[in-house]
């Protein structure tokens, strides 16, 4: 059977599942028995994909995955994640759009520590936006911060994501995470800028409105006991892979135990917080675990049939600028954002991108943390971006779907400006990464 | 039947427990190896292998027990809208579909298993474990999946039947 035709049934038959709503783990289950019992030799191809289930996720390299989440529900249960939302509103003052700079901060803060843009989103959304609504904060300014900054939460670490992206890309793990602290911040300047912008073209969209003051003894407080231990967890995971002193996955378990030990300090630590914690991490876990294990086949089927080479091949022998083809492939992980789940746009798109960026000698960090930008943008691209939908669940009645495509769009632009620069200038990725010391 | 259902959601339940028990287990582990290889420089051979079996673990313990509480992401742009006879019904189309794929799993996992077993096939990584002993769980954990997936294609057949 042709290349082509291989390709079009695995991506056809793929997607047709997707759609009817099965779960995205079990319609790859599905695709891949198919594919495995007519591609890989019938009784034997099937027996070879669910052996592969054994090797697929008992990897020393994908133990952060777990401890990241974890790390992030037993801040968010604890209210620790509250309690430092508190410190920066005190700190920002009466600033016209307050709340949405807060929700930006806010979602970098927390997003480092959570690393779920979705979990990010419900939180702020449910946290500010009531309260941004009654201020009188367009619906623009509201819902555009509290969704757009999910995209910053998988660039700066720790994020679950990006070990996944990682370890299925066989990229270094370490670097990944800290490649993605600098397009990661200049994102976050991005979202400040406009944000600024639009308050001062248009003022009537964020009212300036009475705030409490604190003294300044009050903020230094506040901050050293609740923003500054968090900050010290960030460290023991960012700092060490940084420094050369643990492996992610060591960091990842240190930071881990770090929350467990904050969480004791201040005394919050429950039987009901670390049940909440624990059944959290459980899910998004299983959650994403179960998409690798039942999708391991999938690359195997594209090599073996040559999908994967002729791809490559195909693409390589079109003679276009390697930065042409990247941003073609790039175009086509945001067009599948916008309506397919992150982890499935990675199973499908990584062993087919895999080859193209070796054959094209293309630097695996520098597209590893393009491929998070677009990832993560296509979660917030109308019409069928998760975040959106997350965002109309949290959302009081009177706002709209079509209110939360508006507001999303200029942030996608942002995303995609981002990206532009990412790519036009690599060092932004690479520079941390060639600082980096070695374990 | 009622009880049987009762059962496997207790069955189901336990095992997620484990899940979580199993992941608070690793977390210390691997906090034990470091604090044991920085402070007394001492090595300890058998965490790194068994956090990795501990994640498949992980995951075949709570498969189950996350399908019932509709925890795996499903994309749902065209089913949310479909009418509900519709979805009804392709509902229990997919679910009986994925009731029969992880079926194959557990059939097709069994079949390793014993094979494993029979042959004596060991993994080898810093430790030596039987194969077969850790796979257990894939077949195990597809068989409640499996289950899980039926009740869920027959409670849509139900409905589907009462509404006419």
């Amino acid at each position: 059977m042709p290349w082509e035709l291989t390709l079009c049934l695995l991506f056809g038959g793929m997607v047709a599942l997707l759609l009817t709503g099965m779960p995205v783990a079990f319609a790859f289950l599905v695709v891949n028995l198919m594919a495995a019992y007519f591609f890989l030799g019938g009784t034997a191809g099937l027996m070879g994909a669910v052996t592969g289930v054994f090797t697929s996720i008992t990897s020393f390299t994908l133990l952060p995955v777990p401890f990241f989440i974890l790390m992030g529900e037993l801040v968010f249960h604890s209210g620790l994640g509250l309690e430092a939302l508190n410190v920066m509103d005190k700190w920002l003052g009466g600033v016209r759009g307050r709340l949405s700079i807060l929700a930006i901060i806010m979602g970098v803060i927390i997003g480092s520590l959570s690393g779920s843009t979705i979990a990010t989103c419900a939180l702020l959304g449910t946290i500010l936006l009531p309260d941004m609504l009654k201020k009188g904060y367009s619906k623009h300014l509201s819902l555009g911060p509290l969704m757009g900054v999910g995209t910053v939460d998988a660039l700066i670490p720790p994020n679950a994501l990006t070990v996944v992206l990682a370890s299925l890309a066989a990229i270094d793990v370490g670097q990944l995470l800290i490649a993605g602290i600098l397009p990661g911040l200049l994102m976050t300047a991005l979202y400040l800028l406009y944000v600024m912008g639009w308050c001062y073209l248009k003022p009537q969209d964020a009212p300036l409105y009475q705030v409490q003051e604190f003294p300044l003894r009050e903020k230094l407080r506040v901050t050293f006991l609740y923003l500054l231990p968090l900050g010290f967890i960030v460290f023991m995971v960012i700092g060490l892979i940084f420094l050369g002193v643990a492996t992610p996955t060591e960091a990842a378990a240190t930071g881990t135990l770090g929350s467990f030990i904050l969480t004791i300090l201040y005394r919050r630590l429950s039987w009901e917080t670390t049940r909440r914690a624990v059944q959290g991490t459980v899910k998004v876990t299983v959650m994403i675990f179960m998409i690798i294990i039942v999708s391991s086949t999938y690359g195997e089927i594209l090599a073996f049939t040559g999908a994967a080479s002729g791809v490559t091949g195909l693409i390589t022998g079109l003679r276009f600028p390697p930065l042409l083809i990247l941003t073609g492939m790039l175009l086509v992980v945001l067009a599948l954002g916008s309506f397919m789940e992150t982890v499935a746009i990675m199973m499908i798109t990584i062993p087919i991108y895999m080859p193209v960026i070796k054959a094209l000698g293309i630097e695996p960090v520098w597209f590893g943390v393009l491929m998070l930008i677009a990832l993560e943008t296509g979660l917030i691209t109308p019409p069928f971006g998760v975040t959106l939908f997350v965002m109309k669940g949290v959302a009081p009645p009177e706002v709209s779907m079509a209110d939360i495509w508006k507001a999303a769009i200029p942030f996608v632009i942002i995303d995609v400006l981002c990206m532009f620069i990412v790519l036009m200038v690599p060092w932004t990725a690479t520079l941390l990464t060639g600082l980096m010391g070695t374990q | 039947m009622k009880g049987f259902w009762r059962l496997f959601d207790r069955t189901i339940e336990a095992m997620a427990v484990l899940a979580g028990a199993t992941l608070l287990f690793i977390t210390g582990a691997v906090c034990y190896s470091i604090f044991l290889r920085y402070f007394f420089r001492k090595t300890t051979i058998w965490i790194i292998p068994t956090t990795e079996y501990a994640l498949l673990w992980i995951v075949f313990l709570a498969a189950a027990w996350l399908l019932r509480e509709g925890g795996h992401i499903t994309t749902d742009i065209l089913h949310c809208r479909l009418q509900e006879g519709h979805k009804r019904i392709l509902d229990m189309i997919m679910h009986s579909v994925a009731a029969l794929a992880t079926g194959l799993l557990v059939l097709l996992g069994t079949w390793h298993v014993l094979d494993c077993f029979s042959n004596q096939v060991t993994d080898v990584r810093a430790v030596t474990v039987p194969k077969g002993a850790v796979f257990l769980v894939i077949p195990m954990g597809s068989f409640f999946l499996s289950l899980q997936f039926f009740r869920q294609a027959w409670r849509e057949f139900s409905q589907i039947r009462k509404r006419g």
